[in-house]
Formats: structure tokens, sequence, C-alpha cells
């Protein structure tokens, strides 16, 4: 049985079968951490897991939209997606990168939770490199627990590919608000071709010639089955990636999704990096992925 | 087969069994460098692997004992330890991390040396992560090539368990010395501790066992052992091994041992201080090997044809050539054309008023011949051969330049499944001079400059891909003209049309070489002026002060070159050596 806290966890859990784990958004992990206690009093063996993003690539998505409103020119918000990869560009007299981390209280509650789990359940090895600094960085540091890496099931449509006349590309976010996609979009601001962006509604990003599309209209198959590349958003699940991949699409993933491990050919991309964008795709249109063994 | 380079790299392909790859330690990068597009001028797929262990465990390891062995006071090496898992450690003035770090440009080397092959073996996840730090922080970043895991196959001594508690620091591929970490961790230990090693000088305050791999005693502390504290900080196979017979393991994080086996306890392999509970951890679960990884496929594979293309009916491709007065070179060429592997392909040759060719031309049956009444320039030749034309799809392959036998396919694959109607590959620029023997010799390369594709805004100052990098559909000219003629940069010029309108495919993957040699037009061509006449007059843009400005240091740049040197230095280059060099080890 899944026990999960929070929206993003109760949704996730939904796609991970019948196993014993406690899945929990990071701001009500105090719940988690409660049950956690209550299953280890009944000698309960189950897993943990945190479904927080990278915290830098999720700082990006969230605040470059509103960045860019600010920036007008396109030169000028290139200049800055370069200061914003590096963490240097300045946001209220801090630098990009002193934002970012998490606070120091947050990570311990954190590794409280999942050293009570006897596993930790993680979405990719990357995800476990990210878990693994939390502990590192604890005071007297601690050990982590076993990993188990699991694959939740993917919830993407199933389309047959015909040959495109022009070059399709999707940017698949059925899970963010399609404000939350600027980078993707400014990144691929000079895309010449038919370009697609999924995502779960609300106000749109300035500047873009995307068609905006929510999961479910009959537009999303047709866009999908012309698409060359399927460029996926989330940072941390790589499900739906390997779906696609597993499709013959070429695929973009962001680097901290760990998509690379389940398929092969999938093209990772640093998911902040809006300029690199434009290559990574142009490489995953010619590139299908495909499953690995 | 395997061409490895370097000791480590040979040791290492022997557990890899029967592979297309090219392996090197760090040590040896260059002279895989060479052999890997020795390689790709076959057209042939394989795997590239570089053996480069996590910079900050190889710090540690590697200093280790000279940090314990000046400490004679336990809680003062503690102390260190702490400071050297944060990196705050003073080394000769400055702290351990900004001292360990690798050298960019050989992180860069290593991705364009990794990119010369279709798939780069990995050891684990672990590894990739540290190749990915090095891809995004690449000017320009690039993209991994795909990615395989492999797991080499480890060879233990012959033993016998009864396990009796204790504890096997394994490192038989290590000196001694560089176990100086472990082994603080376990100085409090009371049972029996062995250290595995390749031998040498003792660590300083270790009261273990020490025997090499195929001593006796290793093998009997291995059957009396409960746990083995693996230090390899990149290779999982041997802790892989012994997780198999059911040792609890201790192995590095940076080694990924805990993605091929549950239950083993991932360990900062710097951080003594955490190493004795995590041995005890260790003890109390013995790891379990997950499934076994499935090998690698012999040779990468390419990618299919699309279902949706017929085999009977690929458009015909036509390679368009100017030539004057290079027969050797225009043989050579139409070489390299007749080993494409896409079936349908015409070679348009034009001669630009040069000796007579016909005789050569007609060596190659897919190959015609149109003759310039007089010498009229490459531009004007090329023009001609791309209007009388034939295929659906064009290329230019001037007579001097290469292209390797999948470079059609693959750009065509492209563009089937893209519906893209511009291909282009990377292209490895090869640095020539002449021996005293009058055969060329390569002496640079560079897979970095025209490995790039090209963003509309940047094609607006300058390209860095070549004609013969790319396929077009003929509907592309049909749309934007052709090259203009009388420039020195026409070829860059025509990049600013085409990225109005068309997206391009990028197979990154070298197809394509130049070749740079002192009597090449690239090192004769006044550029500069060149692009001025272009961005003032055929291209103005008064809109983007930062294009203009970009335009303008473009030209500077160009013009603070010495003359009659590469315009592109080589990456990486060499010297010819006195004697022929030898050869890779074949494993």
């Amino acid at each position: 049985m899944i026990s999960a806290f929070g929206p993003k966890a109760t949704a996730y859990a939904g796609r991970l079968g019948d196993i014993e784990a406690i899945v929990t958004d990071p701001e009500v992990v105090t719940s988690a951490q409660a049950e956690a206690v209550r299953r280890r009093g009944r000698g309960e063996s189950f897993s943990g897991l945190i479904c927080i993003d990278d915290a830098r690539v999720a700082f990006g998505y969230a605040y470059a939209e509103d960045i860019f409103k600010q920036l007008p020119d396109f030169d000028a918000r290139r200049y800055v997606v370069d200061q914003l990869v590096l963490g240097a560009m300045s946001i209220n007299g801090k630098r990009a990168d002193e934002m970012w981390p998490l606070e120091p209280a947050l990570e311990h509650l954190f590794v409280e939770f999942l050293s009570s789990c006897d596993r930790l359940l993680v979405r990719s090895y990357d995800e476990f490199a990210r878990v693994n600094a939390w502990f590192a960085r604890e005071p007297g540091r601690r050990l982590l627990p076993p990993v188990e890496r699991m694959l939740a099931t993917a919830n993407v449509p199933v389309v047959d590919h015909v040959r495109p006349e022009r070059p399709g590309v999707v940017i698949w976010a059925p899970n963010l608000p399609a404000h939350d996609c600027a980078l993707h979009l400014h990144g691929l601001a000079e895309y010449r071709g038919e370009l697609t962006c999924v995502s779960s509604g609300g106000p749109e990003p300035s500047k873009t010639t995307a068609t905006f599309l929510v999961p479910g209209d009959p537009r999303v198959a047709a866009a999908l089955s012309r698409a060359a590349a399927v460029i996926c958003s989330d940072p941390s699940d790589p499900s739906d990636a390997v779906a696609f991949a597993r499709a013959g699409f070429g695929v973009v993933a962001p680097i901290t999704s760990g998509a690379h491990e389940f398929a092969r050919g999938i093209v990772a991309w640093d998911g902040m990096d809006a300029k690199f964008l434009f290559t990574v795709t142009a490489v995953a249109i010619a590139r299908p992925a495909g499953a690995l063994a | 087969m395997i061409d490895a380079y370097g000791s480590e790299a040979e040791r290492y392909a022997r557990g890899l069994g029967d592979i297309e790859l090219v392996i090197s330690d760090i040590t040896h990068l260059g002279d895989a460098f060479f052999g890997a597009v020795r390689r790709l001028e076959t057209g042939v797929p394989f795997y590239s692997m570089l053996l480069l262990d996590d910079a900050r465990v190889d710090f540690g390891y590697r200093f280790g004992e000279q940090i314990m062995g000046q400490l004679p006071r336990a809680e003062m090496r503690g102390l260190a330890i702490e400071q050297l898992v944060q990196g705050s450690l003073p080394v000769n003035g400055a702290r351990a991390d900004e001292v360990w770090q690798i050298d960019r440009s050989l992180e860069g080397m290593a991705i364009e040396f990794l990119a010369l092959a279709d798939t780069t073996l990995v050891r684990s996840y672990a590894e990739v992560a540290r190749l990915q730090r090095w891809s995004v922080s690449a000017f320009p970043p690039r993209p991994l090539p795909q990615i395989e895991r492999v797991l080499a196959s480890a060879t233990l001594p012959a033993f016998e368990r009864a396990p009796a508690g204790g504890i096997v620091v394994w490192a038989p591929h290590r000196a001694a010395l560089e176990c100086a970490i472990a082994l603080h961790g376990l100085a409090g230990f009371l049972g029996e501790l062995t250290c595995v090693s390749a031998g040498g000088p003792l660590p300083s305050h270790s009261a273990a066992n020490f025997f090499s791999a195929d001593d006796a005693g290793a093998a009997g502390a291995l059957g009396r052992a409960s746990t083995i504290v693996c230090v390899d900080p990149g290779d999982p196979s041997e802790a892989v091994a012994f997780a198999r017979l059911g040792f609890g393991i201790v192995a590095p994080i940076t080694s990924g041992a805990h993605e091929f086996a549950e239950n083993v306890i991932a360990w900062d392999a710097l951080d003594a201080l955490l190493l004795p509970a995590a041995v005890t951890a260790a003890n109390a679960r013995p790891a379990i090997v997950r499934a076994e990884p499935t090998p690698p496929p012999r040779r990468p594979q390419a990618p299919p044809r699309p279902d949706f293309i017929d085999e009977k009916t690929l458009p015909l491709v036509s390679i368009v050539t100017p030539t004057y007065n290079r027969r050797d070179d225009l043989r050579k060429m139409l070489s390299c054309l007749a080993a494409q592997t896409y079936p349908n392909i015409e070679a348009v040759i034009v001669n630009d008023g040069g000796v007579a060719v016909n005789d050569i031309v007609a060596e190659f049956p897919f190959a015609r011949l149109i003759e310039q009444p007089a010498n009229a320039g490459a531009l004007r030749a090329v023009e001609r051969g791309r209007t009388e034309a034939r295929g659906e799809y064009i290329g230019l392959l001037p007579d001097d330049d290469w292209i390797y036998p999948d470079h059609v396919d693959r750009m065509m694959n492209a563009m089937f499944r893209s519906g893209a109607l511009i291909a282009h590959g990377a292209g490895l620029l090869r640095y020539l001079e002449r021996g005293v023997d009058g055969e060329w010799w390569t002496y640079g390369l560079n897979n970095r400059t025209f490995s790039q594709t090209m963003v509309p805004s940047d094609a607006l100052v300058s390209a860095t891909i070549g004609g013969h990098q790319m396929l077009v559909h003929r509907s592309v000219y049909d749309t934007v003209g052709g090259y203009i003629l009388d420039s020195d940069v026409s070829d860059n010029e025509i990049h600013i049309r085409f990225t109005k309108l068309y997206f391009y495919a990028f197979v990154d993957h070298v197809t394509a070489e130049f070749r740079d040699h002192a009597g090449g037009q690239n090192r004769q061509c006044d550029f500069p002026a060149a692009l001025r006449v272009i961005y003032d007059t055929v291209h103005p843009i008064t809109d983007r002060p930062v294009i203009t400005d970009q335009r303008e240091n473009t030209i500077k740049h160009i013009a603070s070159r010495e003359p009659g040197k590469p315009p592109f230095p080589p990456t990486l280059s060499r010297k010819r050596p006195a004697v022929n060099p030898a050869g890779p080890a074949a494993v």
C-alpha cells in the first residue's frame, strides 16, 4: 500500500502499482514522517520518496517568464538566459544561485524522513545523487538507506507516425502551467517548423508562435503523429520521456530526470539552458530514441 | 575489436568481451583520438569510452597518505578528513576543491573524443553525470552521444567462504598507499582487517594485513570476511562480483555499484569518518545483485529507416563537385562517393576549365562530367552543377575534402524521419603538412569548430557548417536562391538565408572532413573584407545592437589572426615521430 501526501505525490503514487511505500510532496514531509513512524511502530517495511524537483531547474521554470516579461528584446533575453545558466543573474540584489538552494532545515527534515524508511525510492539515479547531497550536508553525516529505482507508468497518447512535411516538435509539459514553459519556448523562438506546447493550461508565455494545447485535446495526437521530436519538460520524472522513446520519437529530456538511464538515444539537456535547447532539438529530430534492453 | 590506449584501459578492456570499441586512459587521450578518427573513416559504427575517475576521490586517494602521514594524532587526522570531505583542506595555499578540478581544456577534448563514436560506453550512470557536467560546460555546449552502460566481467581469487566477521579493503589495482583514507576510517576496527592492493610502501597508522590479490593470504582473508570495502572509484564490476557472492559491500557512490546490486552501501570515498558506520550497515545486510545487465550489442546500431520510407524508391541524391587541375584529388573524392552506403547517388563533376578529367570520371559509372568553357571560379562551377543536377537532394563536395561512407545515408535518414529539408553532420578539421617523403601527415584534429548546428541569430554573424557537411532539398535553393558569386564567404552567407526559413536536422556525428593545409584556400582569403560586404551590404542589421557588436568583434578577431596560419586552431596536435608510432594494443 502506498501512503501519499500532497497532490503531486498522490498523482505520482497512482502510477506506481502496488508497493509498500510512503510518497510525499516536500511541503507535507512532516505528515509523511509521522506516517513513517506509525508504520515503523507496526514493524512494517516500506520505501520512501519525496517528489521534489532539482532546485535549480525548478527555479528556472518558475521564474523565467517573470524575468522575460521585463525584457521585450530578444537579444536581451538570450543574454539573461546565459546568466541564469551560470547562476550569475542578479535577482533583487542576489545571485540566482544563492536563491535556489533548499533551506538546510528543510533538507534536514527530508533526511529525517528518508532515514525512517527501509528503502529510498528514486525515479532515477540522478535523483539519487541529489538525495545523497542532502545526506552529505547533514551535520554528523548519515548513511543513505538502500536505494530502489522505479519507473512509473506513463500517460502519453499512442500515435502512428506519419511522414512529416516539415519538422514537428512537441513540448510535453502536461503537468506544468503554460507559463512554466517559458524557457523552452524562448529556446525555440527561432525554430522553423510546427511547434506545439502541451501544458496544463493557463496564461501563455510572451513572444511565442507555438500552438498551445491541453492533454485530452484531439489535436495533441495529431501533433504528435507529425512530430519528429518531443521535448519532455518534467525535471524529475522520466516516465513520459521513456514512453516517447519506446515509441520511436526523438526525445529531449532534462538531465535531472535521468530519462537517459532508461532509453537509448535520449538527448539529455540542462533544463535551464534555453539557448542550448535549439541544438539538442536539432539533434533529437535526427536521432530516434529507443528502448534499452 | 577493441583498441585500448593506456594500461588501465588495456586491463579494463579484457573484461568487456568482443565489442567494437576505442577505449582510453585520460593520459592517452590524444592517441585514442587519432585512433578513433581512423575508425571513423571506415564508416563502421563503434563505441568510445574514457576511463576517468571522479577527480575529487582520485585526489583523496593520491594524497591521502601524504596528508595522514604528517599528522601523528588520530584526532588531527580526523579533522583533516573533515576538511577534505568539505574541500576546504589547505593544500599548498589553495583549497583542496580548487586543486582537484580537471583542466577545462582536457574536459573539452574528452567530449570531442567521445563524440567521434556513435555511442559512448559508461561504467555507471554516476559516470554519465560526470560526463554530462563536462558536456554542458564545454564551449560550445555539446550533447553527449548515445549512452550504453556496460558491466565488465571481474576476476576474483578462488576462495571458500567461512565468514568470521573480517573486513577486506579491496584495491588490487591500486598502490597500498592509496588506501590510506579507507584504512584510517577503519583504524578502530577490532576484528581481522585485510587490505588487498597492488603493493608498494604501506600507509602509516594501520594495523591491517597487506596482501596482493594473488597471495594465498588474500584468498584466506576473503574467505573469512563478511564485508568488502571496494575502493575503485569508477569501476563497479568487482563490487558487483562480490555482491553475487553475498558479501556485505561498501563501495564509492561514484562507482555506481549501487545501480547493479541492492543493499550496496554507497559511500563518499573520502569520508573515512563515516566508514565504520558503513561497514556495520553492510555487515548487517548482504548485497544482492539486481537483474544481470544485458551487455550492449557488439557495435552500436544505426537507427533504422522510418517505416513509411520505401527502400525501393529512395530519392536520388546529387553530389556536386567543382574541380580544377587536381586529378589525383578528384579520383580520391570519387572513391569516397563510390563507398557511400546510400544506394542512389549521382556525382556531378564540373571541370572548371582545368586539365581533362574525362578518363577519371569515366571510371565511376554514377558520375557525369560538365565542362566549363573557361576557368570561372569554384562558385560558378558549383552553381552550374547545382542547376544541372537531377537529384531531389543536393550536396556539395570540393575535390580536396572528404565524406565518410555513411554520410549521405545518415543525412537522408534524418530528413526522412524529421521532415527537415536540410540536414548536416559534424565536420572534422584535419590539419595536414607535407613530409619530406611528399606524403601528407596529419598533425592536428578538431572536432569542435564545425561540429555544431546553426541558430538563426548566430548565422547573422558567422557560420560553422561547411557545404559538404550538408544535404539540401532542391526546393530550398528554388526558394532562397543559390550561392552568391564573387564572395569568399558565400558559404557563410547562404546560412543567413537558409535559417530564415528552415530548421536543420543535426546528425551529431562526424561524417565529413575539412582538410587544412598551407596551400588551402581558407588560409589565403581576405575574410574580414568579405564579411564586411555581407554585413553592410547584403544583410545589414540596424535594429539589433547585440548582433552589430558581435559582427564587429568577429571582424576584429579574424583580422587579428596570424597570416598563413589555420583559421581555426587544432584542439589536438602532435609532432611527427622519428619512427612510426606503435599502434594500439589489440585486446
